[in-house]
């Protein structure tokens, strides 16, 4: 299995790699530069701006640059605000990590929980409303939800206050400001993970295993957490690495929304405002993050289901 | 199943029990889909929303752009403006049709480029030798370790601003870039394991040409897992195109895409909330509509999947 780790941590270099490159190409690509704004800069002064940032030398050389540099750990600097772009990604990190990890904890935790009660209820009215409900919630994009959530909590009810999130312990210290995020961006991990965790779970209370525990007279709650559960929650395992990268990576709409300045909302605005530096950087902290989400489970896959044999 | 007992029992077939119109594999598919409600739901939502789009001139009663009635800013629901207006005075109803068809094309348009990518890309990898196949599978494996939505946004940033192609067209692009990966993936598998099998030997020993293979007997035989893939990729594209117009990088204006038009409304929540409702309500509808499509096709053209 360590083999297989370090082959699986040795494919992330070239692949990295290419991300970056495809990345740098791609934003050079995007019609007009950093140094476009409403009050247009004199030609001199771009063209020292250039020089500053190597502007000036042809693409596949500042690609060059920028490898060296990044090969120092060194990101570059940010064109906004004259900070370097790895500064600027730990300011969001933080309330990015925070709306995503406790949009993870609340979908992971609601979505197996209705997906097993309404497997063991299978065809009563519990089932139905949860299966009519998780369909609905996995076709809704989360700015949707935002929005009707904003509409009917904060608009009609006032108990939640549209904007305010701006530092991450604010989750425990004012939860009110994180509650919409929240369940916004969870909805749909909710939904989905309410299907997927039903399919399983009556999945294996069809298996012998099952009524052999029921059989030797154990207690029901035991049969369900030790027997039906654990092997249940296996084929999930797999599913929860992307999901999780998913919500982390997919939270700059909510973070747009909401106004939540993490690091979602940094990468939109830095396309939008052709900031290379921290297109880069986001885009390559982004990918890195996803390859060793997609590793981690691979590897517990194998923790939890030893048939498993990694080759 | 009934049928299968009447094969089983040649008592009932001489009998004269067993239909004797045989039935092809697509046919029965097809039955199957035909006794599933919710996929048939999906279907006469879509078909309604096609109309509706292709009609739009007909019935949506307001030019979407051009017509503002000053005496009616931000109105709910009325006979004369369905949806209401918005805080131009635009109509909303006629806007709303034109974002459906929006969404339409984008779905449409992504379906049919990431079959021909998957299709291009996958089959050259099955088919194309063994370095072929690792260069492609290489490169789907990097395109796939981006994160979809900013490949999306960062692909279209590179259109914006250009006259050709026209923006839908970049758009489904943009997506399509992003959402080929699954499809290549399938149809190289499944043509991986299709192409050792007897019936493709038996063409090759009489003679079939190369291509007449590929088209004739492996392409329409992976084609019912990957008709399932690219119907779930519609509701993802009609979602990835409401999201990028929603925070302000997708269709230019004044394309009423229908998440430019939550986007615009969100300013007006307070004093109207129906100019949001409806362009959101029509977005969960596409996509649910598909989604349930989707599940129809996969459990009608693989059964042991239910």
């Amino acid at each position: 299995m360590t083999g297989y780790v370090i082959r699986r941590l040795l494919w992330m270099i070239p692949v990295l790699f290419f991300v970056a490159a495809i990345t740098f190409f791609l934003m050079h690509l995007v019609p007009g530069g950093p140094w476009d704004a409403d009050r247009k800069l004199p030609p001199g002064a771009i063209a020292n701006l250039n020089r500053v940032y190597n502007l000036d030398k042809p693409v596949p050389v500042q690609f060059a640059l920028y490898m060296k540099n990044l090969l120092r750990g060194d990101l570059g600097q940010s064109f906004r605000g004259d900070r370097a772009v790895t500064d600027r990604i730990m300011d969001g990190l933080p309330i990015t990590v925070a709306l995503g990890l406790a949009s993870f904890a609340v979908g992971t935790t609601l979505g197996i929980a209705l997906g097993t009660v309404a497997a063991l209820r299978q065809n009563s009215w519990v089932d139905y409303v949860t299966v009519v409900i998780s369909t609905l919630g996995a076709s809704m994009p989360s700015f949707v939800v935002a929005t009707f959530l904003i509409v009917t909590f904060a608009v009609k009810l006032h108990w939640f206050p549209i904007i305010g999130w701006r530092e991450p312990m604010q989750l425990f210290t004012d939860p009110k400001v994180a509650v919409m995020p929240i369940i916004a961006l969870s909805m749909r991990e909710t939904a989905f993970l309410t299907r997927v965790t039903r399919a399983s779970v009556l999945e294996v209370v069809r298996q012998d295993y099952i009524r052999t525990a029921r059989a030797k007279g154990l207690m029901e709650r035991v049969v369900v957490l030790r027997h039906l559960i654990k092997n249940a929650l296996i084929p999930i395992l797999t599913l929860l690495g992307p999901l999780l990268a998913a919500l982390v990576t997919g939270s700059f709409i909510i973070e747009y929304i909401f106004s939540i300045p993490g690091i979602g909302r940094a990468f939109v605005d830095a396309v939008v405002q052709r900031d290379y530096g921290m297109i880069m950087g986001t885009t390559l902290f982004y990918a890195t993050l996803v390859a060793f989400a997609n590793l981690v489970v691979d590897v517990l896959y194998g923790v939890v289901d030893p048939r498993i044999r990694f080759s | 199943m009934a049928q299968s007992s009447a094969v089983t029992d040649p008592a009932l077939f001489s009998a004269g029990e067993l239909p004797s119109k045989q039935r092809s594999l697509w046919g029965m598919a097809f039955q199957r889909l035909l006794k599933n409600k919710l996929a048939i739901l999906g279907f006469t939502i879509v078909a309604l929303f096609v109309a509706a789009a292709v009609f739009s001139p007909l019935i949506r009663r307001y030019d979407p752009y051009r017509y503002q009635n000053y005496d009616a800013l931000n109105q709910g629901p009325s006979a004369t403006h369905w949806f209401g207006t918005d805080n131009l005075g635009r109509d909303n109803w006629s806007r709303v049709l034109t974002g459906i068809g929006l969404s339409l094309q984008v779905g449409m348009g992504v379906a049919v480029s990431v079959f021909v990518i998957g299709a291009a890309i996958g089959g050259l990898a099955a088919l194309g030798g063994k370095m072929t196949d690792n260069l492609l599978m290489r490169f789907t494996d990097i395109t796939y370790a981006f994160p979809d939505l900013l490949l999306i946004i960062l692909v279209n940033a590179v259109f914006s601003g250009r006259k050709f192609p026209p923006a839908v067209l970049q758009v489904v692009f943009a997506i399509a870039v992003v959402a080929w990966v699954t499809v290549a993936r399938l149809i190289r598998g499944q043509m991986l394991s299709l192409k050792e099998r007897d019936y493709v030997q038996a063409a090759r020993s009489m003679g079939a040409s190369e291509g007449r293979i590929v088209f004739y007997h492996l392409l329409p035989n992976t084609l019912s897992p990957v008709i399932v893939a690219i119907t779930f990729a519609v509701p993802a594209a009609i979602f990835a195109e409401a999201a990028l117009s929603f925070i302000g990088v997708g269709l230019p204006p004044p394309q009423t895409s229908l998440g430019r038009l939550v986007a615009d409304g969100r300013a007006y929540v307070q004093v109207n909330p129906s100019v949001i409702l409806f362009p959101a309500g029509a977005i969960a509808l596409l996509m649910l509509s598909f989604t349930f499509i989707g599940d129809g096709l996969r459990d009608a053209l693989d059964p042991r999947t239910r």
